[in-house]
Parts: structure tokens; C-alpha cells; sequence
């Protein structure tokens, strides 16, 4: 088999920002049916952490759909969404230690995101990285 | 037998998840072989739906949910054609990454799967 490689560098930065975006969508498809399916089956089980869920999955979905864009706003957007659910698992993550109410498996954010590899404290780190790599490229 | 099934396509899909990581990180350009075993791991889910449906039809039930069953089934199956695409956009190494990505879904989805229905 003959080696092929493409060895651009614009074009790594870029792709590292596609597997982002492949991994987000995942987890946006992931998060917003178990958050569709809490709601309608037994969100009076546990109404503040499946909100969370819920919030979670939007999150997601906006990282999703605006991590890859060269656009400055849509990038601005991704850089508010990302810091946003850094801080969330962060927070709900530790709050779960002294609330029992979130000490639980019912939120994504449990554990800093534990039952999920803990891949939700992982991805806003790579991603804020991804971009602020990318704001270097670009005043280059 | 069925369950049989739910071991081959794991292992097809784990298999095809570390084959696209090893390609990634040999800085591989998407090739026939990371792409043919993501055709591989879709051909396996449609004949699983083909499986399943039939054994609906012939009165046998998912013991933890049906419908969480086959909507399980129908979101893995546009996983593999989402990945392919999604990798293909820009022919990179990181392709093979992004079809490793597709290919660790559908396995997981797998595995949830295989609790659902047994």
C-alpha cells in the first residue's frame, strides 16, 4: 500500500476541528433523546437534573453546528457555548458532592460527566483550544 | 442466534473503530479499507433491522422497550452514512478519526442495544 499523507498544516487544524464537531454531534444526538425521552416518561423523577440534561443537549447541538465555521460570530458563539458547558460540569460536577439532590446518575453532568467517559469536562477544553489555536492561524 | 449477531457486528465494530484509529495515526489519507469496513458495519445494521423486524412480526418482543429498541436501530443506521460523509468533506488523515468516531457509536449503540432486546 502506497503512503499517503497530507501534511498541510491549515488542513490539521481543520480536521482536528471536524473530529470535534463528529464527536459533539454524537453527543448532541445522545443527549437530546435521553433528555426527549426524561420528559416525557419520568421528568417528575428527578425535575432539576433532567432540566440540566436537557440544557446539556442544547448546548451541544450549538457547539455542533458552530465549532467548525470560519465565521467570527458563529466561532464567538461556539467560544460562549463551550465556556458555558465547562463551567456547568464543572460546577454541577462538585455541587454533586454536597447536593444529594445531584448526587445522582440522572444528569449528564454527574461526576463531571463520569457515565460518559468524562468526555463533557474533556470536549470544552479541547474545543476553547481548537479555537483559540485557530484565532491564532488566522491573525497570522 | 440473534444474539450471535449482536457479537459479530460488535466485533465488526470494534474492529473497524481501532483499524480507522490506526490509519489516523499513520497519518493514512480515508481509504478503501477504513471505508469498507464502515460499509460493512451499515450492511450488518440493516440486516439486524431486517432480523429484528421479522422477528417482530413473528410475535417476538425487545424485553426492555421496542420502541426504544428501534429507535436505537434507526439512529445507528444513519450513523455510518453520516461518518462517511462527514470524513469525505475534506480528505485529511483526521477523516479517519472522524470515521473512528462513527464506528465507536454504532458500537456502543450496539451494546445498548443488545441489553434492550435480551
Amino acid at each position: 500500500m502506497p503512503k499517503k499523507t497530507v501534511p498541510l498544516a491549515p488542513a490539521r487544524y481543520s480536521g482536528f476541528s471536524r473530529v470535534l464537531v463528529a464527536v459533539y454531534g454524537v453527543f448532541a444526538l445522545a443527549a437530546s433523546g435521553r433528555a426527549t425521552f426524561e420528559l416525557f416518561t419520568k421528568f417528575d423523577l428527578a425535575p432539576f437534573s433532567y432540566s440540566l440534561s436537557a440544557l446539556s443537549a442544547l448546548v451541544y447541538l450549538v457547539v455542533a453546528a458552530t465549532l467548525a465555521s470560519k465565521r467570527a460570530r458563529l466561532q464567538s458563539i461556539a467560544r460562549v457555548a463551550l465556556w458555558f458547558e465547562l463551567v456547568g460540569v464543572v460546577s454541577v460536577g462538585t455541587a454533586g458532592f454536597f447536593v444529594a439532590e445531584l448526587n445522582n446518575f440522572h444528569t449528564v453532568w454527574w461526576l463531571y460527566g463520569a457515565a460518559y467517559a468524562c468526555l463533557p469536562v474533556i470536549l470544552p477544553i479541547f474545543g476553547l483550544l481548537y479555537l483559540r489555536r485557530q484565532r491564532k492561524v488566522l491573525a497570522n | 442466534m440473534f444474539e450471535f449477531w449482536f457479537l459479530a457486528q460488535l466485533a465488526i465494530a470494534g474492529a473497524a473503530t481501532l483499524l480507522t484509529l490506526v490509519f489516523g495515526f499513520a497519518k493514512r489519507s480515508p481509504n478503501f479499507f477504513g471505508l469498507g469496513f464502515l460499509a460493512l458495519v451499515e450492511l450488518g445494521l440493516l440486516a439486524q433491522l431486517a432480523i429484528s423486524l421479522a422477528l417482530s412480526l413473528g410475535g417476538a418482543e425487545a424485553s426492555h422497550g421496542q420502541f426504544e429498541f428501534f429507535t436505537y436501530l434507526a439512529v445507528a443506521l444513519l450513523v455510518p452514512i453520516l461518518a462517511v460523509f462527514w470524513s469525505l468533506l475534506e480528505r485529511a488523515y483526521w477523516s479517519n478519526f472522524v470515521l473512528a468516531v462513527g464506528a465507536f457509536t454504532v458500537f456502543v449503540m450496539l451494546a445498548r442495544m443488545h441489553t434492550l432486546w435480551f
